[in-house]
C-alpha cells in the first residue's frame, strides 16, 4: 500500500491542484482520500484501479469540505465537471490523467521557499508522506513540520507562486533548485543511517524516487541524470557501509561484493546517457566518480587518474574546501602522499572544525609514516564528531595504532 | 494579475566607495531601467526616497510617543526606495527584480482589499 | 512644500483580531478619511513579511530566498506619501498616527 500512495499521492495533488487552483485544499483532499483508503483496503480489499479510487474519493473529499465552507461555487463545478468522476471504476486510468507532477515538483521546491519548507513540502505533498513521518525523518516534533507546511502553503497562495513547469530560459535555474533540495533531502537520509529505526520510511530511497520521478518526466536533462545515478551508486554500496557491529566501514575496506551489482549496472546504463559533454554539470561530474569506485576491483586498482580529472573539473562549478580534500586523496593516489598532504594542509584553516579533515590527515601521516602525527589527528577527528558509526571507527584506528606504535610497544616488551 | 511592492534596498555606504563618474553612470543604468519598466506598464508608481539619516521615526510605547532621529530599523542595509509593480504571479515578480541594477529587492505582495 | 514617505511599521507577528487591534484598524481606518488632504498618494497596505520574498545581487550573483531583507519583528507594513511644508509638520502628523509606529522619509525630487 506505501508503494501504491507513494505512486499516487503526487499524481492526485498536482491533478487536484490544477482543476481547484487551491493547492492547500488539493493536499487536504488527497489526505483524506489515503486516509480513507487505509479504513477500507484493508477490510474490501485494494481495489482494481486504486489510483481512479483515490481520485474519486479525492474529489468527493474535496466537494465535501468546500460544501462544508460554502464557497467557490466555481471550484465546485470545476470538480463535477471533470468527466468519469461520478462513477469510480469507469474513471480513466492514470495513464490517461494528465500526469501534473512537475508542475508541483517545481511549486514545491520554489526557491521563494526556506530549504526545509521545500523538504517537507515535497515530502508530503509529492511522495504523500504524514505530518509524523516528515517529523520522525527529520528527528523534529510534529508541531514544527505542521507550522512549517502550513506556513508554506500559505506563502504559495498569498504571494501567487504559480503552479506551472518553469519555461525554457529558467528551467536549467529553477531544476537545480530542485536537485539541490532532492539531493538534501538523499544525504539527510543516506547519512542519518544508524542513527534511527529502519522502521521509518526512508528519506534516501525517497529521494532516489523523486529523482527517478524527475528524469522520468524531464529525460533529456543531463544533470538530473546525474543525480540520479549518484544516488544510485551510492545506494548500491549501501550494505557495505557497515558492519555487523553497525560501525562504519571507509569506502576503502568495505567489502565489494556486498555492492549491490544490479543499481550499479543501472547507474552505468545513466551515465551513458548524459557522457556527451555537451552540458556538463557537478552531478554529472559527482556521478562520473562514483561509478570509477564502484567498477574498481579494489581501491588500489581504482582508476584515479579519471577521478583527479572529474575534481579538477568539479572545481569549476563548486571550489569548495570540501571537494579540495576529496581532490586531495585523489591526488595522493596518483601523485603520492606528501603531495596530497601539503594540500590538505593548505585547508587547515577553513576545516579545522571538520572531523573528516583530520581523519584524512591521519591517513597520510600515517602513509608516510608518522605514526604520532597521525594518531594525534585521529583524536581531534575523534573530538569534532557525535555520529557513533564515525566514532567508532577512529577508535578502533587510535587504539590499532597505538598497539603498533613503534615508541611504545618496545616498552610494553621491557616491562615485561 | 497580481501587485507588489518592491522594496530597493542597499548598503547606503556605497555612495562613499564610488566616484562620481561611477554613481551618474548607476543613476543613469537606473533611470533606463526605471523608465523601461514603466514603458512595459509593470511599475504603476514608486519613489526613491533620500537616506536614511534623514528619517524621523515616531513610535507608540505603551500609549506614550517617542520621537527619534534615523529609521525605525537600525541595519546595514536600508530601503532606498520602492515600486509597485503589476505582474501575473510572483515568478514574473522575480524576473523583474533580477534585472534590477542597484542591489537588492525584498518582493512583497500588496494587500488587495 | 515637501514630499515625504510614510513608513508605517508594526510587529510582524501574526495574532488573532481582538476588539483591542480591531479598535486600531478602525481608528488607522478614521485616520485615512481625516487626513485625506495631505495624501499625494494614499499608498498600499502590505502583506505580512512571511510572504516576502528577497532578490540579491552580490558580485554578479543572483540569488532568490524566502523573507524579508532583514530579519526584525517589526516591518514595514504599509506606506503612503503626503505631502507638508517641512519635515517637522510632517512630523506632526506622524504623531496622530494612530499604529504602532512611522518611519518619515523624505523623497528624493527630480
Amino acid at each position: 500500500m506505501a508503494a501504491v500512495f507513494r505512486a499516487e499521492a503526487g499524481r492526485l495533488t498536482a491533478s487536484l491542484t490544477r482543476s481547484l487552483r487551491d493547492f492547500d485544499l488539493a493536499e487536504e483532499c488527497v489526505q483524506d482520500a489515503l486516509v480513507a483508503a487505509l479504513e477500507h483496503w484493508p477490510r474490501e480489499g485494494v481495489p482494481y484501479n486504486p489510483g481512479a479510487w483515490l481520485l474519486t474519493t479525492a474529489r468527493r473529499k474535496g466537494i465535501d469540505r468546500l460544501r462544508r465552507a460554502k464557497r467557490y461555487q466555481e471550484n465546485i463545478a470545476a470538480l463535477e465537471e471533470t468527466p468519469g468522476s461520478s462513477a469510480t471504476r469507469e474513471l480513466p486510468d492514470g495513464g490517461a490523467m494528465r500526469d501534473e507532477r512537475l508542475e508541483l515538483i517545481f511549486t514545491c521546491c520554489h526557491p521563494a521557499l526556506a530549504r526545509e519548507a521545500q523538504l517537507a513540502l515535497t515530502l508530503r505533498s509529492v511522495c504523500g508522506l504524514t505530518t509524523a513521518e516528515i517529523a520522525r525523518a527529520f528527528l523534529a516534533s510534529e508541531t514544527t513540520i505542521a507550522q512549517r507546511l502550513v506556513r508554506a502553503k500559505r506563502k504559495i497562495v498569498d504571494a501567487r507562486i504559480p503552479f506551472r513547469v518553469p519555461e525554457r530560459a529558467e528551467l536549467a535555474e529553477r531544476l537545480d533548485e530542485v536537485l539541490a533540495v532532492l539531493y538534501l533531502m538523499f544525504n539527510e537520509g543516506y547519512l542519518a543511517t544508524g542513527r534511527r529505526g529502519a522502521q521509518d520510511r526512508d528519506l534516501a530511497t525517497e529521494a532516489e524516487w523523486l529523482a527517478s520521478l524527475v528524469v522520468e518526466l524531464l529525460p533529456d536533462e543531463p544533470e538530473a541524470l546525474g543525480l540520479l545515478a549518484l544516488m544510485r551508486l551510492h545506494l548500491a554500496r549501501a550494505a557495505a557501509r557497515f558492519d555487523a557491529r553497525g560501525d562504519m566501514v571507509l569506502l576503502k575496506d568495505q567489502h565489494r561484493s556486498l555492492w549491490d551489482r544490479a543499481k550499479i549496472d543501472d547507474a552505468r546504463a545513466l551515465v551513458g546517457r548524459f557522457l556527451r559533454p555537451e552540458r556538463p554539470g557537478p552531478y554529472q561530474l559527482q556521478a562520473l566518480i562514483a561509478l570509477a569506485h564502484a567498477e574498481a576491483p579494489s581501491w588500489e586498482g581504482t582508476r584515479w587518474p579519471e577521478i583527479l580529472r572529474a575534481y579538477d573539473a568539479l572545481l569549476a562549478y563548486s571550489d569548495t574546501p570540501v571537494v579540495r580534500l576529496n581532490r586531495a586523496i585523489a591526488l595522493g593516489q596518483v601523485a603520492g602522499p606528501e603531495q596530497a598532504l601539503r594540500e590538505v594542509d593548505a585547508l587547515a584553516e577553513s576545516l579545522d572544525g571538520y572531523h573528516l579533515f583530520h581523519a584524512t590527515r591521519a591517513e597520510l601521516l600515517r602513509q608516510l609514516g608518522r605514526a604520532d602525527d597521525a594518531r594525534a589527528a585521529d583524536r581531534r577527528a575523534l573530538e569534532l564528531t557525535e555520529n557513533p558509526a564515525e566514532r567508532a571507527l577512529l577508535e578502533r584506528r587510535i587504539d590499532a595504532a597505538a598497539g603498533v606504535s613503534p615508541r611504545r610497544s618496545p616498552e610494553i616488551e621491557r616491562g615485561r | 494579475m497580481a501587485r507588489y511592492m518592491f522594496l530597493f534596498f542597499d548598503d547606503e555606504t556605497w555612495t562613499q566607495r564610488v566616484t562620481k563618474e561611477e554613481m551618474e553612470r548607476d543613476y543613469a543604468e537606473v533611470g533606463r531601467w526605471w523608465d523601461e519598466q514603466v514603458r512595459k506598464g509593470v511599475i504603476t508608481g514608486g519613489r526613491e526616497l533620500r537616506p536614511s539619516g534623514t528619517a524621523r521615526t515616531v513610535r507608540r510605547v505603551n500609549g506614550r510617543l517617542i520621537v527619534t532621529d534615523g529609521p525605525f530599523i537600525e541595519a546595514k542595509e536600508q530601503v532606498g526606495g520602492y515600486a509597485v509593480i503589476e505582474v501575473a504571479d510572483l515568478d514574473e515578480a522575480i524576473r523583474v527584480a533580477k534585472t534590477w541594477p542597484a542591489g537588492g529587492v525584498e518582493i512583497r505582495p500588496v494587500l488587495e482589499p | 512644500m515637501a514630499k515625504f514617505a510614510f513608513l508605517y511599521f508594526g510587529d510582524q507577528t501574526e495574532y488573532e483580531p481582538t476588539p483591542e487591534s480591531q479598535k486600531v484598524y478602525a481608528e488607522i481606518f478614521r485616520w485615512f478619511e481625516t487626513n485625506r488632504a495631505h495624501f499625494v498618494y494614499g499608498g498600499e497596505e502590505l502583506q505580512p513579511t512571511r510572504t516576502a520574498t528577497t532578490v540579491r545581487n552580490a558580485r554578479g550573483k543572483v540569488t532568490v530566498v524566502d523573507g524579508p531583507f532583514v530579519e526584525a519583528k517589526e516591518a514595514i507594513g504599509g506606506f503612503s506619501i503626503i505631502e507638508a511644508p517641512d519635515m517637522a509638520a510632517a512630523l506632526e502628523l506622524a504623531k496622530t498616527w494612530p499604529g504602532q509606529g512611522v518611519e518619515v522619509r523624505p523623497i528624493v525630487e527630480r
